[in-house]
């Protein structure tokens, strides 16, 4: 493959999918400048890998990209926080309080389940789509969507008020 | 809450997102300056990579031939482990097949590419040239990288990325027990001196038969961010008909030789994030 024939179809492919990809790097990192350093990266690799990828794996090539840069991020970034009192329970103290924005209610989320609710819900993946990209079986693609979802109906009211 | 309400409700979160700060051109740039690092990494030459981006562009190839030795006076002391090991290695592995190895020339520098002395701390980069009677040109180097960024400089995909960028007339990977990762290829240079070489395009040097030196070289990246190789270079009209004295089996004891792998002897500071070709 030529080089000018590589830049240009990753050129074309990065502008159809880079908003995208951002967003699920957001829902894991929660911070749409980590997320934009998070899905860059990412898709330095992907524009590395270019010629070895084939075009019906592109997709999953930079979503797993991505969502691996995304959870690296996020699990550096908690190792790297230095609070003065450990609390009694993985809870952010904002918690405690009541109800709370959708955001925060996310970042009470462990950063696999984040990962698993941006693909399934954002991405529109399949469980058996998401344990691809993530690694995992589906089973525990399906028991971190459950757990998830509990979580946010408890910790925002509002989500429990939609009913199906 | 159905599994369609909160798709809904997070795609409505998602709607307030600042624009793109980043462009497809800007991927691109960095993935190349990463590619071209890890080649100069594989092949040598890590310190020109590093001091000035490695250009692999038509019209660059010159009738310079071998440089001339740099200043021997400026070797570093014996006795310090880097130089130590590599000059013990091409006098033991080396010379009882090309001969005399001559005067050492060395070439030691930080990761931005400044010279230093061998024993500095940030001494990152470690170039050793001779210029044997029996062959034109044989190099040794090591040089460290941060572990964190083994993925990076990895050589587990080197052949493959070559492969479409035509840097490599043979070149083959593999990844060792340990996680270490090597690599063996045949490839094209120009602009040679004893400590530094010009990764050109085969079908540059085809086109320019006799004006370009044919390096066999040996190379491996470990876990711990240390990267050494060895490269025989020789003057021939093709690769076919390269006439090597040391043998791949050779080459690979010298890259893999554990005492010159130690993490401890080479600075490991992270590349310095390049945005310009």
């Amino acid at each position: 493959m030529q080089r000018g024939q590589r830049d240009a179809e990753f050129t074309e492919f990065y502008a159809a999918r880079v908003r995208a990809l951002r967003r699920v790097a957001y829902l894991v990192v929660r911070d749409w400048h980590a997320a934009e350093d998070v899905t860059q990266r990412a898709l330095v690799k992907v524009y590395r890998a270019w010629p070895r990828i084939q075009p019906a794996g592109l997709e999953a090539y930079a979503r797993r990209a991505v969502v691996n840069e995304a959870l690296t991020h996020a699990t550096r970034r908690s190792r790297d926080v230095v609070v003065e009192q450990v609390p009694d329970r993985p809870v952010p103290p904002a918690l405690e309080a009541g109800p709370i924005a959708l955001d925060a209610a996310l970042a009470a989320l462990p950063a696999q389940q984040r990962a698993v609710v941006a693909l399934r819900f954002v991405d529109d993946l399949s469980v058996a789509a998401t344990a691809e990209v993530l690694g995992i079986a589906e089973g525990t693609v399906k028991s971190h969507t459950s757990k998830a979802m509990v979580t946010l109906r408890r910790l925002v009211p509002e989500l429990s008020e939609i009913q199906e | 809450m159905s599994e369609h309400d909160l798709s809904t409700i997070l795609r409505e979160h998602l709607t307030d997102e600042p624009p793109v700060g980043v462009t497809s051109a800007d991927a691109i740039r960095v993935g190349r300056r990463q590619h071209h690092a890890r080649v100069a990494l594989a092949g040598g030459a890590v310190a020109a990579a590093l001091a000035v981006a490695v250009a692999v562009a038509p019209g660059l190839i010159d009738d310079s031939g071998p440089g001339t030795a740099q200043d021997a006076a400026s070797a570093p002391p014996a006795g310090v482990p880097v130089p130590g090991t590599l000059e013990s290695l091409a006098a033991t592995k080396v010379a009882p097949y090309v001969g005399a190895l001559g005067a050492p020339a060395w070439d030691v520098v930080d990761v931005d590419g400044n010279p230093v002395e061998p024993a500095d701390a940030e001494a990152q980069f470690f170039e050793l040239g001779y210029e044997p009677a029996g062959s034109a040109l044989v190099q040794l180097h090591v040089a460290g990288y941060a572990p964190s960024e083994f993925d990076q400089y990895s050589f587990e995909t080197t052949c493959q990325d070559n492969e479409p960028d035509d840097f490599s007339v043979s070149c083959e990977q593999e990844t060792l027990a340990d996680g270490s990762t090597v690599i063996s290829s045949v490839a094209p240079y120009t602009n040679v001196t004893n400590t530094t070489k010009k990764l050109v395009t085969v079908t540059q040097a085809r086109k320019h038969p006799g004006k370009v030196l044919w390096a066999r070289s040996f190379s491996i990246s470990t876990r711990d961010g240390v990267t050494a190789g060895v490269s025989e270079l020789v003057r021939a009209q093709s690769p076919e008909t390269a006439a090597w004295l040391i043998p791949v089996e050779v080459l690979r004891e010298i890259a893999t030789d554990p005492d010159l792998l130690d993490p401890a002897a080479v600075a490991h500071a992270p590349f310095p994030e390049l945005t310009e070709e």
